[in-house]
C-alpha cells in the first residue's frame, strides 16, 4: 500500500523543497517507487531542485482540472527511473487547488508508487492545508532557530486536528523531526539550540539531523537531489533519514559527534 | 487532538409520560434584573440602548425582571403595560418585576406580568461586558488592564472535566467551559487553556492558561514546568515578564490572594 | 554505481551551471507562447484533427518538451490502435 508523505514545516526556507528531492530520490535509490509532488501553486521549484525544469509540460492543476491525464503530467526522472515528479503550475494560483481534485490524484497516484512525497508550501493556507490533509505520516523540518521551531509547533497541532486522519479519529498525521541546517559547532559554541532542546520543545520522534552543508546549495545549482552526492555529509544525512522512514535503525551520527573538532574536520573534507 | 469530556451532558434524562397530560418539574433560570431608577422616560431608554450598543449580545433570548425599589412612579396597569410594550420594541422580553410596592404588584400583575419575591442577586459584569468566557479571555490579551469579571455561572451547570494526553500545540485552545482542565503532555509556546475552572498541566506549560474564566476566584493552576507565557485566574493575569524568576520552571501552583495573583512552589 | 547519478556537465562551477538553468527556464517562462498553459488547448486541437480522419483515445497521446537554449523540442506521440505509434516531432 502506498504511504503518502508531507514534507512541511510552516517557516518558508528552512529547506522543504530540498529534503523533499533528498527524500524522494533516496526512496527512489532504495527502489521504491516514489512520487515527489509539488504543492506550492505558483512558485514552482521542486521541478527546478529535480532538475527537470525544462521538461514540463503538463501540471498538477491541469491533471485536476481535467486538462490533462495524470500519466502526461508525470516526468521520470532521467537518473532513476523509479523516480517522477508531478510539477505544479506557475501561472495558476492556489485556489485551483480543490481538496477533492487533489484526494483523486493520490488515488490514483497510490496504484502506481510505494511513496508519494508532498512538499508543502510554507504558511498554514490552502496550499499546506491540502498538502497535509491527506497524508499517512509527516516530516517535519525545522531549523535551530525560534520563529523555525514554533512555527513547527504549529504545524504539528494542524497535523493533529486539520488533516484526514484526525478527521476519522485515527488520531492526526504522525510526525518525524528532520533537524536541517544544522551546525554543530555554533552548537558547542552555545550559539545555536541544542538538538536535545527542540527535541525536547517539540516531543517528536527524531528522523534525521541534516548538517549546513555546501553540498545543499550545490546540489540545487545543477538540479540534482543532494542525496546523489553520496560523499557530502548532508547527501549520507539525508541517506540515514530515508533509512529511518522506511523503518531500519540507524544510529544518529550526530549525537556521537560531540567534540566540534571532529566534526569541522569532517566537514573541510567534504566541502 | 484527541480530547475527552468525562461528563458529557447535563439534563439529559428523557422520562416516559406517554399516558399522563402533563408533568410538572421544578427548573431554575438566570434573569437579568434591571433597575429603574425614577421614571421610565426618554433618559432611561436613551441609556438602556447606549448599554445594549455595547454589549449586543447581552440582553438576547434573556429573561428580564425589572426592580422597582427606586421606581415609585410606575404605579398604574397602563404603565407597565407601556414599559412591557416599549421594551418589547428593543427586543427584550420583560417576565415579572420585584421590590414593588403592594399597588406596584397588583398593577404589574393586571399587566401580565409575575411579581417576584426571595431571588439573590448574580454578580453582574461591570460596564455591561457580554459574559462569554470566550470575550473574556480575548479581554486579557489586551494592554495591562483587569478584565471584566464575568457574569455568574448558571446554576445548573455541572462541572466537566476535560483531560487531554496529547501535545497541545501553538495556535491551539483548548476550552473547559463547564470544569475543570487536566493536561498529561506539554503545552507550547503559543497555546492556550481556558477554564472554567482549575488548570492542571502535568509538563511543562509555555503557553498561556487562563483558570477561573467565569469569575471564579478560587479557582487554581497547577504546573509541573512554569514556563508560561502568560498565566490568570478570574480575569487577573501576570505574563511571562512579570513573573518571579524563584518560580520559573518550578513545580507551581498560582491562586488568587486578596486579588493578587500568588504562586507558590509545590512541595 | 553511483557516479551513474551524476550529471555530465560541461566544466565549470556549479553557480554557473545554476546561472545557466534559469536563464533558458525564465527566458521561456517571460516570452514563450508555448506556456504550459496553451498546451491543453494545443493537445485538444490536435487530437481534433487527427480524428477527423481516425479514432484515437486521448489516454494514447502522449506530450513531452525539451527546452534547450538555442532549441526547444515538442514530441508529441499519438498511439493509434492497431499500428505502429505515429511520431509528430517538431521545433516549437
Amino acid at each position: 500500500m502506498a504511504k503518502i508523505i508531507v514534507v512541511t514545516s510552516g517557516k518558508g526556507g528552512v529547506g522543504k523543497t530540498t529534503s523533499t528531492a533528498a527524500i524522494g530520490a533516496g526512496l527512489a535509490m532504495r527502489g521504491k517507487k516514489t512520487v515527489v509532488i509539488d504543492f506550492d501553486v505558483g512558485l514552482r521549484n521542486l521541478d527546478m531542485i529535480m532538475g527537470c525544469e525544462r521538461r514540463v509540460v503538463f501540471d498538477f492543476i491541469n491533471v485536476i482540472q481535467g486538462d490533462a491525464k495524470l500519466k502526461q503530467a508525470l516526468i521520470t526522472d532521467r537518473r532513476l527511473e523509479n523516480l517522477a515528479v508531478l510539477p505544479t503550475s506557475q501561472t495558476r494560483d492556489k485556489d485551483a487547488l480543490t481538496q477533492e481534485g487533489v484526494g483523486k490524484v493520490l488515488d490514483e497516484l497510490r496504484k502506481d508508487f510505494d511513496y508519494i512525497i508532498c512538499d508543502s508550501p510554507a504558511g498554514i493556507e490552502r496550499g499546506a492545508h491540502l498538502a497535509m490533509y491527506y497524508a499517512d505520516e509527516a516530516v517535519v523540518v525545522t531549523n535551530p532557530e525560534v520563529s523555525s521551531v514554533r512555527d513547527s509547533d504549529r504545524v504539528l497541532g494542524l497535523l493533529a486536528s486539520k488533516t484526514r486522519r484526525a478527521e476519522k479519529g485515527d488520531g492526526g498525521v504522525p510526525a518525524h523531526l528532520l533537524l536541517s541546517r544544522y551546525d554543530p559547532a555554533r552548537v558547542a559554541r552555545g550559539e545555536m539550540m541544542k538538538m536535545e532542546d527542540i527535541l525536547e520543545i517539540l516531543s517528536i520522534p527524531l528522523l534525521g539531523i541534516i548538517p549546513e552543508s555546501p553540498a545543499v546549495l550545490k546540489a540545487s545549482n545543477l538540479g540534482t537531489p543532494v542525496t546523489f552526492d553520496t560523499k557530502s555529509n548532508a547527501g549520507r544525512a539525508y541517506e540515514d533519514a530515508v533509512s529511518r522512514l522506511i523503518g531500519e535503525q540507524v544510529e544518529m551520527k550526530m549525537q556521537a559527534l560531540e567534540k566540534p573538532g571532529l566534526f569541522s574536520r569532517l566537514l573541510r573534507r567534504t566541502a | 487532538m484527541q480530547v475527552r469530556s468525562l461528563n458529557p451532558e447535563v439534563d439529559g434524562s428523557p422520562v416516559s409520560v406517554a399516558d399522563r397530560p402533563l408533568q410538572v418539574r421544578g427548573r431554575s433560570f438566570t434573569a437579568v434584573v434591571l433597575k429603574l431608577n425614577g421614571a421610565a422616560d426618554a433618559g432611561f431608554y436613551g441609556a438602556l440602548e447606549s448599554l445594549m450598543r455595547q454589549a449586543p449580545h447581552f440582553f438576547v433570548n434573556a429573561p428580564l425582571v425589572i426592580d422597582l425599589a427606586e421606581a415609585p412612579g410606575l404605579t398604574e396597569k397602563a404603565d407597565f403595560v407601556k414599559l412591557v410594550r416599549d421594551m418589547r420594541a428593543r427586543r427584550l422580553s420583560v417576565i415579572g418585576v420585584q421590590n414593588g410596592t403592594a399597588d406596584q404588584d397588583i398593577a404589574a400583575f393586571g399587566a401580565g406580568l409575575v411579581c417576584l419575591q426571595g431571588g439573590r442577586d448574580a454578580q453582574v459584569p461591570r460596564g455591561g461586558q457580554p459574559s462569554k468566557a470566550e470575550d473574556a479571555a480575548e479581554e486579557t490579551r489586551g494592554p495591562k488592564a483587569r478584565a471584566p469579571e464575568p457574569a455568574q455561572p448558571e446554576p445548573e451547570a455541572a462541572s466537566a472535566t476535560i483531560v487531554v494526553t496529547e501535545p497541545v500545540r501553538s495556535g491551539q485552545r483548548i476550552f473547559a467551559d463547564r470544569g475543570d482542565l487536566i493536561v498529561m503532555a506539554p503545552v507550547s509556546s503559543g497555546a492556550e487553556l481556558i477554564a472554567h475552572g482549575n488548570i492542571h498541566v502535568y509538563g511543562p506549560l509555555r503557553g498561556r492558561a487562563l483558570a477561573g474564566v467565569n469569575g471564579d476566584k478560587t479557582a487554581r493552576i497547577f504546573v509541573q514546568s512554569l514556563e508560561a507565557e502568560l498565566v490568570a485566574i478570574a480575569g487577573l493575569y501576570q505574563t511571562s515578564d512579570d513573573l518571579d524568576p524563584s518560580v520559573r520552571r518550578g513545580r507551581v501552583q498560582a491562586f488568587l490572594r486578596d486579588d493578587t495573583l500568588c504562586f507558590e512552589p509545590l512541595k | 554505481m553511483l557516479s551513474l547519478f551524476r550529471r555530465t556537465r560541461p566544466q565549470g562551477s556549479t553557480a554557473d551551471a545554476a546561472k545557466e538553468r534559469l536563464q533558458i527556464l525564465l527566458q521561456h517562462e517571460r516570452g514563450d507562447r508555448a506556456t504550459p498553459d496553451c498546451l491543453p488547448q494545443l493537445q485538444k486541437e490536435i487530437l481534433a484533427v487527427i480524428e477527423r480522419y481516425m479514432r484515437v483515445g486521448d489516454d494514447h497521446v502522449d506530450i513531452k518538451l525539451e527546452r534547450g537554449d538555442e532549441l526547444s523540442t515538442l514530441e508529441i506521440n499519438i498511439e493509434l490502435p492497431g499500428a505502429r505509434a505515429l511520431t509528430t516531432r517538431g521545433a516549437a
